[in-house]
């Protein structure tokens, strides 16, 4: 890079500003260069960065000169700022898109419910159904494991009971009645046990479960 | 440096570069002179001499020197009014800061 190209980059990147500007602004850096002297040509052009720098300045420049107290930029951000938009409304531009996106996303997932809500309907009504259906299983078993358990548990005190009266009598007999009785007041202790276990785990855990589901489905739009 | 430099001090600095000179002074010795103060880059002061000169608080004149002529640039009326009340506006902010710099007593 030389004084040269620098110069003639500058003015191609001026080109659409007003011819008068134009002259003024390469006249002030022909001058500039001519007053730094040759020796110091490489120094001035590596100080003053690319010609698309250069020019972003000018322009802006020209920009605040319109409205005259442009608020209190540091000369660095200017620089920053006019590399990135040559003028200012690049961003608005950029700021506009995503809402009107955003609007058009709503209204589209709007549409989609309203016309999909036959299909949506039928596919609730199958998640309740099988909700039910699980919760009336879990309960029926609760129900029938309690039953279990109180039956033999009672038969088995029964037996161990008649066995203990009558031992004196029919003494085998009445130690396998008393033995068998025990045996199933065990298996009664162990239904109870089970029973107790689906009530205090299994049937809040099934809770929990739905509610961890119910969140995933439906908790981003409650947030 | 590490503070940063506002439109309005970049202004008030060039115009007191300009104003030392009655003569007026050129673009290349403006640039040399404010950046002993300040680090501001080459490309800087252009739009920055530009503004002030339509805002007309410098004057342009052209002068030949070693066969070509170059841009001088002197301070008007305007500007010196300006720059007395950028130097006004400076003393009282600047004394403000050192105030609370050097730990003086509340007001």
């Amino acid at each position: 890079m030389n004084k040269e190209s620098f110069m003639q980059e500058l003015a191609r990147l001026l080109g659409d500003i007003s011819p008068q500007e134009r002259q003024e602004a390469l006249n002030f850096y022909e001058e500039y260069f001519h007053d730094a002297g040759p020796e110091k040509e490489q120094e001035v052009l590596k100080e003053l960065g690319s010609s698309m720098q250069v020019a972003a300045k000018i322009k802006e420049g020209l920009d605040a000169t319109v409205g005259v107290e442009n608020g209190p930029q540091t000369a660095e951000n200017s620089a920053a700022q006019g590399m990135q938009n040559n003028s200012g409304y690049t961003a608005y531009t950029e700021q506009e898109p995503p809402k009107k996106h955003s609007v058009w996303k709503t209204i589209g997932l709007v549409l989609l419910i309203i016309c999909a809500s036959p299909l949506l309907l039928a596919f609730a009504s199958v998640v309740l159904s099988l909700l039910i259906a699980w919760f009336s299983v879990l309960i029926s078993l609760i129900a029938a494991f309690g039953a279990a358990a109180l039956t033999c548990v009672l038969c088995g005190i029964a037996f161990v009971v008649m066995g203990f009266t009558c031992m004196f009598s029919f003494p085998y007999v009445c130690l396998i009645m008393a033995g068998s009785g025990l045996i199933c007041t065990g298996i009664g202790i162990l239904f109870m046990m089970l029973t107790v276990w689906m009530c205090a785990y299994a049937l809040p855990g099934c809770c929990r479960g739905i509610a961890w589901v119910w969140r995933k489905i439906f908790g981003k739009k409650q947030a | 440096m590490v503070f940063n430099t506002g439109a309005a001090l970049l202004d008030a600095i060039v115009l007191a570069v300009v104003s030392r000179e009655p003569e007026g002074t050129y673009g290349y010795r403006i640039t040399q002179d404010v950046r002993q103060v300040l680090e501001v880059s080459e490309s800087t002061l252009y739009p920055v001499l530009r503004r002030l000169q339509k805002d007309e608080m410098l004057f342009v004149y052209d002068r030949e020197c070693a066969g070509r002529n170059r841009r001088y640039y002197q301070i008007t009326p305007t500007g010196q009014e300006k720059l007395r009340e950028y130097v006004r506006e400076w003393k009282i902010y600047s004394e403000k800061i050192s105030g609370i710099f050097e730990g003086g007593s509340r007001q």
